[in-house]
């Protein structure tokens, strides 16, 4: 029990001074940032369905059509699993983290089964490879997903091979559920999480 | 002068303002009748004017001023201005009392009498007498107006003599002023000086008080409720004083430069304002000395920007300044000296490193110089441009390979916009610059775009932005080379799979509005060579690249010529694979609903050669449909798309034309003379001559040719004959085909017909006589009968009848509506509530494109007439039929304007919450939304219903029967409810709603899984 709530103290002052370097300067004053319209969408497939989409029913009975296609079972696909994570805010700057490459399309695989296991994992890419705020944003997208997906899926998040100077060790942390829950139990560290994913609405 | 006025003037004026006027007022007009002098006025305040009582000494005076400011500007003769001018001159010493003597002096100044002269010498008093920084705000402001009166009015009056001493006075007095409102009249008061009068040898004391307060930091404190006076509005006056005169230029320009290169972006963002003010108000040789200068201080900020806003004020700058420049010097050696520095440093920097980043600034500081004029722009291309293309970039990373595109994309929109694009009237005679380099440049530009991987989807898209601009370029490029740029963007738009198709599309299309014969050469013969085989059974992989190609080609054919022949061509296709098919096919009816979407784009974007199809193509889908539906070559489908085909060329056609179509209509389908719509085919002839309404009612082959006479009738106007009158007959044997026809479709296009026949007709009596025909009073009792076809039938007719007569606010329509309402008792009530769902909803077709008369306000008249009735019903109604009162009420509230159903909602909403639990899915719709709105305007009155609203909004989304649309819907609801209630009532269901929308999330519609995760996103925070 002791050790338990040592380790717990522990988790809860490493928290404390991540939370608190975050008003020191910033780590990385000059990132590079992709526009709003370079990042993949999903507008293009959608279009797909042209002959429904274009007249909405307005003269020909599509009901036959309609059904067919509410019966369909759209797959969770990397695309959407990107769309959840693409506008969480990055905690430095004004931007997201599609917006500065940290989440990529590419980067995301997703094994989506209905039946049985199904698994996520995002590889998350640090804009310089001593980024501090890199465990703060994989807690981030950890509890975005957690809280967006059917409990069927296992979460894994991890760091990008060869993006950051600490791997393992961020690694370790984002895949340590006792320190996820224990973050998330911190209502200071919940507060600025939920700012980051504020603007995901 | 009665003394008691002054003695009841200086109790009241600080208590009550209004009766202080009154007495000033009175005074006045005292003068003015001659009752009173001026001087009785200064005789009775005198004993005042020394009291020692501070406030007496300034109401007394204040009285006076007032007194002076109100008097006509003449009525005062030269002798007593100058006498009042020395009084109140002389008590300038008296501190206490400024303002009020101040406001004295302004009403003198403004005196049509006020010897100009002394202007002169109330300035010398004031400079003596006054320290400005003593006094308060107020005080401060109406010196102020005193100089301003004086600049205003006796500027000129200023001889050489007394000038320096009035400048220097002027600049000690107006130093070191902070509050905004006193600050805003300085410098409009500076303003005025410096545009009308020479300051020489007074510009750095003037330059120095003004731009002190650069950069303006003023916020308006939070409290400060009467200041007027904006950050914005202060910026602006500064501004507009600091180029007020180019006099300043060699004392502002450098200390703007100074600012440029080390400040806040904010500060060099108006720095930059400033300059682009003084390029194009001042005289040229007043700045263009600081040409260099300029782009030393600020390239950093070009060329590594940080912010947007900035380098575009920056680039605008640069493109201001060396326009002018050129206009001043030509291509001289001054013009060309600073193109050199800049593009020898900013290409330098280039070729270091062209990152797209980079290029871009490159790109634009390129264009802001050479866009000047042509011959810049040739010198430019001839003198800096070869030593960028002669950089190794065939073998360069990708990276570069893009920074290079960005960069040759401006060089050519610089280009197009000198050279002029296809179709511009604009002739340039010299030869294009760039034509030297096109071959190489042309194999760069496709080599990046076709021959690298589909995923380098950035690349690629600048290279399909830079090619597009190169074949825009009037004359630069040859049909061979333009062929194949076409040809790449067909490669691109056909590939299902290519994440460039849409922008290849959309490219194709503008090529098409500036040459559309290369469009006609080139995609046409590929889209229709991918079109399947005629008369083969289409695979599915084969229906979506046809109905791909016919999107690509109806989006590109936006030119009048390029759309015109993509018809012929179709209906030729279409002629093709009638002429061979035997049943309906797959293929027709994808040109036919083509053809309809095209037709229907086009007259939403109020294109006008729609109309010009009537003579042609109309005549030819007549002939057609009843040429191939009696023998099932055609699908009812098919003759709905040819019949809104018909509707909507029709309906844009002028009423000429409108009434010779409606003539050759009522041939055609009434009488058995010959109709020009249908066009020379023997057998379709003999069928046409025999042909009437009567056939489709007998025999069913011919029952689809309904719709073609719905589609042509809908469109007519209101001023055609057929429609104007009312013809009981042809109404009738609408009421009649409704009754035997079998076909839905069929039935339903009869039922519009009839309604827009009534509606769109002209007597409101003529209506009324026909409702009391026996074909429609027979129809109350056969909506009663037991016959479930029966019953239904004359229950749809009543409802359609209805809802002409609604949208034209006929006080007719009630009785139906409440013999409607009657109906709901009925055993199987579903028809009834499906009966209101016509009248309230809005319909496709008839609707006002269709000219269908739609009364203002109608449909809150309908809900105001019907809501009391359906809410006295529904506590006495038994179980089993509150249902369908509910669903009636649940429909009628759904498609009413909102703002009409929100004083109601007290009352509506706990019935709208037992509608919820209803199984049919439209009544849940629309209650939902109708609740979504209450939510929204009034979450005060939700908050009360929270626990039986919530458990329904949880459950309709889990129950995947109900339909994608409502299960959305409830979800959006319940995500707004966090939002907009108040947390107390939200806080008791938090953890069940987190809990509950777990499922949802598992949706099989991603779009109801992504509303379910950003609904319980909400409920979180």
């Amino acid at each position: 029990m002791a050790n338990s709530g040592e380790r717990r103290l522990y988790i809860y002052i490493y928290i404390h001074v991540q939370v608190f370097s975050m008003s020191a300067t910033l780590q990385n004053e000059n990132p590079e940032v992709k526009a709003l319209s370079q990042l993949p969408t999903r507008a293009q497939e959608e279009e797909e369905n042209l002959f429904l989409k274009g007249n909405e029913g307005w003269l020909w009975d599509i009901s036959d059509e309609l059904e067919n296609v509410e019966k369909i079972r759209d797959a969770v696909d990397a695309q959407e699993i990107f769309d959840l994570l693409a506008k969480i805010n990055d905690p430095e700057h004004p931007l997201t983290l599609a917006q500065l490459s940290v989440v990529k399309l590419e980067d995301i695989e997703v094994y989506d089964n209905v039946d049985g296991n199904s698994a996520v994992i995002v590889h998350i890419t640090p804009t310089i490879p001593h980024c501090s705020m890199c465990t703060l944003i994989g807690l981030c997208i950890r509890v975005r997903l957690e809280r967006c997906l059917p409990p069927r899926f296992h979460v894994d998040v991890k760091v990008k091979k060869g993006t950051h100077a600490s791997e393992l060790q961020v690694n370790k942390q984002l895949n340590d559920k006792e320190r996820v829950a224990a973050a998330c139990e911190n209502e200071q560290l919940l507060n600025v999480l939920n700012s980051m994913m504020s603007t995901c609405i | 002068m009665n003394s008691s006025l002054v003695a009841s003037y200086l109790f009241t004026v600080d208590k009550n303002e209004s009766e202080a006027k009154d007495i000033v007022n009175h005074i006045i007009k005292d003068i003015i009748d001659e009752k009173i002098g001026i001087v009785d006025v200064v005789t009775s305040i005198g004993d005042y004017l020394t009291n020692t009582n501070v406030s007496m000494r300034g109401k007394a005076l204040l009285l006076l001023s007032q007194v002076l400011e109100g008097l006509p500007k003449d009525r005062l003769p030269v002798k007593h201005v100058s006498v009042l001018l020395q009084f109140y001159l002389n008590r300038l010493d008296d501190e206490v009392t400024l303002m009020e003597n101040s406001l004295g002096i302004v009403a003198l100044l403004h005196m049509d009498n006020f010897p100009s002269p002394k202007a002169v010498d109330v300035c010398y008093c004031y400079f003596d007498a006054t320290d400005m920084p003593k006094y308060s705000q107020k005080t401060r402001y109406s010196i102020l107006k005193i100089f301003d009166t004086i600049i205003d009015e006796y500027l000129f009056d200023i001889s050489p003599n007394t000038k320096d001493a009035f400048f220097a006075g002027i600049c000690t007095t107006f130093a070191g002023e902070k509050d905004p409102r006193n600050l805003f009249l300085v410098f409009s008061m500076l303003q005025k000086i410096l545009k009308r009068f020479p300051i020489g040898g007074f510009e750095k004391q003037f330059f120095d008080i003004t731009y002190c307060y650069f950069p303006i930091t003023f916020r308006a404190p939070p409290d400060a409720q009467g200041l007027t006076i904006t950050t914005d509005d202060l910026k602006e006056q500064l501004k507009n004083t600091l180029v007020a005169t180019d006099a300043f230029s060699k004392l502002l320009l450098p200390e703007l430069f100074k600012k440029l290169k080390a400040s806040a972006v904010r500060v060099k963002i108006d720095a930059l304002n400033i300059f682009v003010q003084v390029c194009q108000n001042w005289h040229p040789t007043s700045y263009l000395w600081s040409c260099t200068e300029y782009w030393e201080s600020i390239k950093q900020e070009i060329l590594e920007s940080t912010d947007t806003t900035l380098q575009n004020t920056a680039l605008s700058a640069l493109n201001l300044l060396t326009k002018n420049l050129y206009k001043e010097n030509g291509l001289s050696s001054n013009f060309t000296n600073f193109v050199g520095v800049l593009l020898t440093q900013s290409f330098e920097y280039f070729s270091k490193d062209y990152t797209v980043k980079v290029a871009s600034s490159i790109g634009a500081v390129f264009a802001a110089i050479a866009s000047v004029s042509l011959e810049s722009f040739n010198y430019c291309c001839e003198k800096y441009l070869p030593y960028i293309l002669e950089l190794p970039i065939e073998s360069e990373s990708l990276e570069k390979r893009h920074g290079m595109l960005v960069f040759l994309n401006y060089v050519f929109k610089c280009d197009a916009l000198l050279y002029g694009k296809w179709r511009s009237q604009n002739s340039v005679d010299c030869p294009n610059s760039l034509l030297p380099h096109k071959n190489k440049w042309l194999s760069f530009m496709s080599g990046s775009l076709m021959g690298v991987a589909k995923d380098e989807v950035s690349l690629r898209t600048s290279a399909v932005d830079v090619l597009y601009t190169l074949s825009t370029v009037k004359g630069y490029l040859d049909m061979n080379e333009l062929t194949m740029i076409v040809q790449f963007l067909v490669e691109l738009a056909f590939d299902l799979d290519d994440p460039l198709r849409k922008s290849a599309t959309d490219k194709l299309k503008d090529i098409g509005l500036y040459k559309p014969d290369i469009i006609l050469l080139v995609v046409f013969p590929h889209a229709f060579s991918l079109f399947p085989e005629i008369s083969s059974k289409i695979s599915s992989a084969e229906d979506a690249t046809f109905k791909q190609s016919l999107h690509i080609l109806i989006t590109l054919s936006e030119e009048k010529s390029l759309f015109k022949t993509l018809v012929i061509r179709l209906v030729e296709a279409l002629k093709d694979q009638l002429n061979v098919a035997k049943h309906d096919s797959q293929y027709a009816s994808i040109v036919l609903q083509t053809l309809c979407l095209a037709f229907r784009n086009r007259n939403i974007e109020k294109r006008e050669d729609v109309p010009s199809y009537l003579d042609h193509l109309v005549p030819w889908l007549y002939t057609t449909s009843f040429k191939y539906a009696p023998i099932s070559v055609f699908s009812i489908k098919d003759l709905t798309s040819v019949s809104q085909i018909i509707n909507e060329i029709v309906r844009v056609c002028p009423l000429k034309n409108q009434i010779s179509f409606s003539e050759e209509l009522y041939k055609l389908y009434f009488t058995s003379e010959e109709s020009s719509l249908i066009q020379d085919d023997v057998q379709v002839r003999q069928l046409s001559a025999t042909f009437c309404l009567a056939k489709p009612m007998s025999d069913q082959k011919y029952a689809g040719l309904v719709l073609l006479l719905q589609g042509g009738m809908n469109g007519l106007q209101r001023s055609v004959p057929v429609v104007k009158d009312l013809h009981e007959t042809l109404l009738n044997s609408c009421i009649e085909m409704v009754e035997q026809a079998t076909i839905p479709a069929v039935m339903l296009s009869a039922l519009r017909l009839l309604s827009s026949l009534l509606n769109k007709c002209s007597k409101d009596e003529d209506i009324n006589t026909y409702l009391q025909t026996p074909a429609i009073t027979s129809l109350y009792g056969k909506a009663q009968s037991k016959d479930k076809g029966q019953s239904h039938a004359a229950l749809q007719i009543l409802s359609w009848l209805a809802k002409a007569l609604v949208s034209r606010k006929l006080q007719s329509a009630s009785n139906i509506v409440n013999y409607l309402l009657e109906c709901l008792h009925l055993e199987d009530a579903a028809s009834v509530v499906n009966a209101f769902a016509v009248i309230i909803k809005d319909d496709p077709i008839l609707n006002k494109t269709n000219y269908y008369v739609e009364r203002i306000l109608y449909k809150q008249k309908f809900y105001a007439e019907l809501m009391p009735k359906l809410l006295e019903a529904i506590p006495k109604v038994t179980s089993k039929e509150k249902p369908f009162y509910l669903m009636v009420l649940s429909i009628v509230i759904g498609n009413v304007p909102k703002d009409i159903v929100i004083p109601d909602m007290p009352t509506v909403l706990p019935l709208l919450l037992q509608c919820l639990v209803l199984a049919d899915s439209g009544v849940q719709y629309s209650a939902l939304n109708v609740i979504m709105t209450a939510i929204k305007e009034i979450p005060s009155l939700i908050s009360d219903y929270m626990n039986s609203l919530i458990p329904p909004l949880l459950a309709i989304p889990k129950d995947l029967n109900n339909p994608a649309a409502v299960r959305l819907l409830a979800l959006k609801c319940l995500g707004l409810l966090p939002e907009l209630v108040s947390p107390i009532h939200i806080q008791p269901f938090k953890a069940k709603v987190i809990r509950e929308l777990v499922p949802c999330l598992d949706d099989i519609k991603r779009v109801v899984r992504t509303e379910a995760s950003r609904t319980r996103h909400k409920w979180y925070t």
